[in-house]
């Protein structure tokens, strides 16, 4: 699943180690969603999604 | 704290004695070196459960995003095929020992079966961080 997070965090200056904080997950867990690698959760895309103020849908792409 | 330790001291050292007595109950040719050995052979994870316990609710705090975490379904799909793989196993190793009307000593199975398990585990999980990282 496609989605814009590298470009939304660059957007903010926000580290990779610093969203994960935020989120309360794994840098590596922000490393695979943004290499496309591991869908997340529905509670951690809704976080993420809060965190970026926008929506899932916004935020993640279902196309491959 | 100081009380909780001093529980989890007490705690390991009555479970590797009866342990401990138990072994040697079964073992009558020589009870008080088998009894030793158990004991403490089983004090260490003995220790660890009383860690567990009564030291570790008042020290660890669970994290309530653990699931989130990809590390996790990492371990959820290495854990998930090491089960097919020793069901598999298992399943061979049975027909061998039904075909061949030879019994291995169970002790040995059971102490494979585990080892089988857990080097699987540790396999799949390193695998599959490294393809999906």
């Amino acid at each position: 699943m496609r989605n814009s997070l590298t470009e939304r965090r660059a957007e903010r200056g926000w580290s990779q180690a610093e969203l994960a904080e935020r989120l309360g997950v794994s840098r590596q867990t922000i490393i695979s969603i943004e290499k496309g690698r591991f869908d997340p959760s529905l509670p951690l895309a809704f976080r993420l999604a809060r965190e970026f103020g926008t929506s899932i849908e916004d935020l993640f792409d279902p196309e491959p | 704290m100081f009380a909780r330790w001093t529980l989890t001291i007490a705690f390991a050292l009555v479970v590797a004695a009866l342990i401990g007595a138990v072994a040697s109950v079964f073992n009558p040719e020589a009870p008080l070196v088998t009894g030793l050995v158990f004991a403490a052979a089983t004090l260490g994870p003995a220790g660890a459960l009383g860690w567990f316990l009564f030291v570790s609710p008042k020290t660890v705090t669970p994290d309530p995003n653990a699931e989130d975490n990809v590390e996790n379904t990492w371990l959820e799909k290495a854990a998930s095929a090491a089960f097919v793989d020793l069901l598999v196993l298992l399943s061979i190793a049975l027909a061998v020992v039904s075909v061949s009307g030879r019994s291995p000593d169970p002790q040995l199975l059971l102490l494979g079966a585990v080892v089988v398990a857990m080097c699987d585990v540790a396999i799949r999980y390193v695998v599959t961080a490294r393809r999906e990282r």
